[in-house]
């Protein structure tokens, strides 16, 4: 997985949240929907929900891994795959921007 | 007991005001030491969904403050998510709306829900809300209403007669595609207070808030405030989280208190003021006085304070006495000439839409009126 290699192209794009995007947090985690679209709302829960917290500010692939994996005390290489999938689907929501 | 229209379970009523209350200084009130257990939890998980009290629950379970077993923190957490839809296709909603309002140039100022959770509460979540109310001058409503029906909204009740949303509407609820609801409104309430209130005022200040990446506006701070209060006092039954609003607000230390008086008594509201901010104090059993809450225990209503107020809660409030207390503060006779006529002869639409006659309009008032015009 490129995104494990802080100097793969991929480790270096940079996340973050798209702008017309209303969300809220709750217990369970964050609840998303990109107004751009006339999707439903998405729950995002355990790790996605994470994803979203983090990107809060713009942070790049690399170290958004590398947050996440401390937080949940695993190696970077274990979630990176999840990571990626769930970067991907966000992105393919309209929830978050890549550059 | 606010929203409750059977004989509540012993437990309940006390865990939902003190989730009213959850987080506010001074609170006496105290949250259960022990998860609640059945038959107790599932009513008082349906009466917080109904006081729209989930977000602050959400909080006090993850505050680990609500003591609760891993099946009901569940709930809650699944009940937040539905909670949280709404409110996001209602906030969707609301830009789509504004967008279409700033093209047909139309003013309009959001009130309650949206406004009030995003500016006045630390996390939206914690202020849930199941419609929009957006206010709009009076010479503006036709034209707005307009926008929304063009936009596959539907007027569930037309308007009463020819001109009167305009010069004494409270305002129109109109069904949105995806069973969504704005209530567009002239003024904050029907009856006499509605026709008090200073309405251009209102647009001389605002308040911004950001939804996505686009500023909206809702009313100012004080106006807010007084709006919020307008709601609890009058309210049958008053929300918990109503009073909540008030408490939250008044607490905030953001109120400029001789402008909030100065408001209550150009719109002749200082009862209304009072009663909401005492009914808010006692509910959620505050211990701390600031200077609102002292004045407002202070209040003492006058006659007309106290007729104004019968307008609302009196024991036998009615569409006739409202509009006999309505129609006593218009001030110009050809205007009560209007009022009185467009509550007599109603338009066919209306007429229709509410499944009566014209007798049968006539004659209610008039059963009313034969028990005696209230004073």
């Amino acid at each position: 997985m490129t995104i494990t290699d802080p100097v793969a192209p991929e480790a270096l794009v940079l996340w973050c949240r798209a702008d017309r995007v209303l969300w809220r947090r709750t217990l369970g985690g964050v609840v998303v929907l990109p107004t751009q679209r006339t999707t439903e709302p998405v729950a995002l829960r355990g790790p996605a929900a994470m994803i979203w917290e983090l990107l809060a500010e713009p942070l790049r692939a690399a170290d958004l891994l590398e947050s996440l994996a401390a937080t949940y005390g695993v190696g970077a290489h274990e979630v990176a795959a999840d990571v990626a999938g769930a970067l991907d689907l966000l992105l393919e929501l309209g929830a978050l921007c890549r550059d | 007991m606010p929203g409750l229209t059977a004989e509540p379970l012993a437990g309940v009523v006390p865990a939902l005001e003190a989730v009213a209350a959850y987080g506010l200084v001074g609170t006496r009130r105290e949250l259960p030491t022990e998860p609640l257990t059945e038959p107790t939890w599932s009513a008082f998980l349906d009466a917080a969904a109904g006081e729209r009290l989930v977000g602050l629950l959400a909080l006090a379970i993850l505050d680990g403050a609500f003591p609760a077993t891993a099946g009901q923190i569940e709930a809650v957490a699944n009940l937040e998510t539905d909670v949280a839809v709404v409110a996001l296709m209602l906030e969707r909603l609301l830009l789509a709306v504004a967008d279409r309002f700033g093209g047909a140039g139309i003013d309009f100022r959001v009130l309650k829900g949206p406004s009030v959770a995003h500016v006045d509460y630390p996390e939206a979540a914690l202020r849930s809300f199941g419609d929009l109310d957006l206010l709009v001058r009076g010479a503006d409503f036709a034209g707005a209403v307009a926008v929304l029906e063009a936009d596959g909204g539907r007027r569930a009740v037309p308007e009463l007669r020819r001109g009167f949303d305009h010069r004494f509407g409270k305002g129109a609820t109109i069904s949105m595609p995806g069973r969504l609801e704005v209530d567009l409104h002239r003024t904050f309430v029907a009856g006499p207070l509605g026709m008090m209130i200073d309405l251009d005022g209102l647009f001389e200040t605002s308040t911004g808030f950001v939804l996505g990446d686009r500023l909206l506006v809702g009313l100012g701070t004080e106006e807010r405030f007084l709006h919020a209060c307008v709601h609890a006092a009058l309210g049958r039954p008053t929300r918990l989280n109503s009073l909540r609003d008030i408490a939250q607000m008044a607490l905030a230390g953001e109120l400029d208190l001789a402008r909030v008086y100065g408001l209550a008594d150009s719109w002749r509201a200082r009862a209304v003021l009072a009663r909401a901010v005492s009914l808010a104090w006692t509910v959620l059993d505050i211990s701390d006085s600031v200077a609102l809450s002292a004045w407002a225990a202070r209040y003492r209503p006058g006659p007309e304070d106290r007729r104004l107020l019968a307008a609302y809660i009196g024991g036998d409030r009615s569409y006739t006495r409202q509009a006999i207390a309505t129609f006593r503060v218009i001030p110009r006779r050809r205007d009560k000439v209007a009022y009185a006529r467009s509550l007599l002869f109603p338009e066919r639409p209306y007429l229709e839409a509410r499944n009566s006659r014209r007798l049968d309009h006539v004659r209610r008032g008039s059963t009313h009126l034969r028990w005696g015009i209230p004073r």
